[in-house]
């Protein structure tokens, strides 16, 4: 009997070796992974340090800020790599209008996400928990940010935390200097809401993600303020409001150089970061 | 049932499954040789930019139309791609099967603007195939096709891909333009725009024909990302010096982050709101100029076969 059983495990055997190995070729550009939930946070900076001090942008003005929340959420993270690496892949109805509009980017598989969107305080020099969230361990290639006015998605802090952002996507308030003049401006910013304009894609990354049980820390993405201030030029401000202070007004350079930046995906980063 | 009788059936076995199992490994066998079974066939390449090539803007196709938003419309008279290193090979093994080196520069605007031969590649494998190309910086040994002599020179003096002339008018004001983009890139792994599969089925005794499409219509449209695209051809004439033309020079003054009409106003569109490019977070920072979006926009610009997408990879 046990030699009956030993010669059907040999013709098992002969037969699932090339079976298996067909079918493992077919599956292999599945995308694996094991569940895994981790801890993740949304914190600001500059693109070279975690605490934000002064900094001189490409328009020649030391800028120092004072105020700047944004209203961050959702944020998705990706297993492919991003868009610059390769162009859009065809997915569209065929109609004469099919590229760019129709293309759609395979993102590949969703790792992670948080889908509640968070008020932040990009000047506290913490990172603002945005809980555990529960996804698929790997290595994510790329994010995306979506940069909505408060209250167009399900918030995941109080009401109270978004009062600062006077309703917009993003309100920043500080001092801009250059050549011995002196700008102080404070002003919100709202995103457009036409096509993907509010979605920061593509962007690179290289994070690991594993269960927080046996890789402590967290995901934690970082907004850049240098990044989004990098082409504004704070002498086309010209309105003033009653605090004295310099509008940020939506017919200016300022407001135009300062939507390019919140769009760059040079203004975001996310890491995993160790407790 | 006795020992011997058990190891008897045990041999028996044993024979049976290596038996199946050579005749599955058979079987694969007769799978590889397939190609070589299979017989051959040709592959003629072309190359094209479209209907807005042909008929200038406005123009309908599809069952849209493809206007420009702020008025103008627009004629092309020369567009010179350079294009090489076309290749077809075996999608598992990555083994070239059929090459054209070239390079080729063909002003695309000629004969109408319909598609015009590249090469023929022959004796493929009738399985089949991915494709490749690059387009190419213009350099003393490209062939020159149909190019007039002086704008391939200039090409090659510049390293440009590209050479892009035409005219826009509006409201009785015209508007001349001529630029060249050097974006050296290969394009491989193509999509096949007609059935959306990756690459050609190559045909046994047939001659089957296929094309490179430098999309033009990919120039004015205001946008790298998905959605909401609009033609905008206003940035453009804001920036035209005093000889009425527009050329690299003067796209390159034209601020993205504070774009600018002819007078030095914010420009606007036709609902007073400033006029935004969607540069998809992508555009380096230091040089967020119109040169820069437009050569962002014409290399994601080039499909095979329809509007089937590459991967690509920049050449320099």
């Amino acid at each position: 009997m046990t030699r009956i059983l030993r010669s059907a495990i040999w013709v098992l055997l002969f037969l699932c070796l090339p079976l298996g190995s067909l079918v493992g070729h077919l599956s292999c550009n599945q995308t694996s992974g094991e569940r895994a939930s981790f801890q993740t946070g949304f914190t600001g900076g500059l693109s070279d340090s975690d605490t934000v001090s002064s900094f001189t942008n490409s328009r020649g003005w030391t800028v120092t800020l004072s105020k700047a929340y944004v209203a961050l959420g959702p944020v998705y993270f990706y297993s492919s790599p991003p868009q610059t690496a390769l162009l859009e892949r065809l997915l569209g109805n065929g109609t004469a209008r099919a590229c760019p509009a129709h293309a759609q980017f395979d993102k590949g598989a969703v790792l992670g996400e948080v889908l509640e969107q968070y008020a932040v305080d990009l000047l506290s020099g913490e990172v603002l928990d945005t809980g555990l969230r529960y996804g698929v361990a790997g290595t994510a290639r790329m994010f995306e940010v979506h940069l909505h006015p408060p209250g167009e998605v399900a918030p995941g802090s109080t009401a109270s935390t978004f009062e600062p952002l006077n309703g917009h996507s993003i309100w920043v308030a500080g001092t801009a200097t250059k050549d011995g003049s002196t700008v102080e401006f404070e002003g919100g910013l709202t995103i457009p809401d036409e096509g993907t304009l509010r979605i920061v894609m593509s962007i690179p990354t290289e994070l690991e993600l594993r269960d927080t049980a046996d890789h402590p820390g967290r995901a934690v993405v970082k907004v850049h303020l240098d990044a989004w201030f990098y082409n504004v030029d704070f002498g086309s401000l010209t309105e003033l409001a009653g605090s004295g202070r310099y509008v940020i007004g939506e017919d200016t350079q300022a407001y135009q150089a300062l939507q390019v930046g919140l769009r760059s995906r040079t203004s975001y980063s996310a890491t995993w970061r160790n407790p | 049932m006795s020992t011997r009788s058990n190891e008897h059936h045990h041999v028996r076995w044993s024979v049976v499954a290596f038996t199946l199992h050579l005749l599955m490994q058979l079987a694969g066998l007769v799978a590889c040789v397939s190609e070589d079974t299979a017989g051959k066939g040709n592959v003629v390449f072309e190359a094209g930019g479209g209907k807005a090539l042909q008929e200038g803007f406005p123009y309908n196709e599809g069952g849209a139309e493809f206007a420009f938003v702020d008025g103008w419309s627009l004629q092309f008279t020369k567009y010179v791609v350079v294009i090489g290193d076309v290749e077809m090979s075996d999608p598992a093994s990555g083994s070239v099967r059929g090459a054209f080196a070239g390079p080729v520069a063909l002003d695309l605007k000629q004969d109408q603007g319909d598609t015009q031969e590249l090469a023929t590649l022959t004796d493929l494998p009738a399985t089949r195939q991915d494709v490749a190309f690059s387009f190419l910086r213009a350099t003393p040994s490209v062939e020159n096709r149909n190019v007039e002599i002086a704008d391939l020179e200039l090409m090659i003096q510049e390293g440009w891909s590209y050479l892009v002339e035409g005219v826009a008018s509006k409201d009785g004001t015209e508007v001349e333009f001529f630029f060249g983009l050097g974006l050296p890139t290969r394009y491989y792994q193509c999509v096949n725009g007609k059935d959306q599969t990756q690459g050609v089925a190559v045909q046994a005794n047939k001659t089957i024909g296929v094309y490179i499409y430098a999309h033009a219509v990919h120039l004015f449209w205001d946008t790298l990302a998905s959605g909401d695209e609009d033609l905008r051809f206003d940035a453009f004439a804001a920036v035209a010096g005093e000889d009425g033309r527009v050329t690299n020079d003067e796209l390159a003054l034209q601020d993205l982050t504070d774009l600018r009409d002819a007078n030095g106003n914010p420009l606007r569109d036709q609902d007073g709101h400033r006029v935004f490019y969607n540069d998809g977070g992508m555009l380096p920072p230091d040089s967020l100029t119109l040169e820069t979006f437009i050569n962002y926009a014409a290399r994601a610009g080039v499909h095979f076969n329809g509007v089937g997408l590459c991967f690509t990879e920049r050449l320099d």
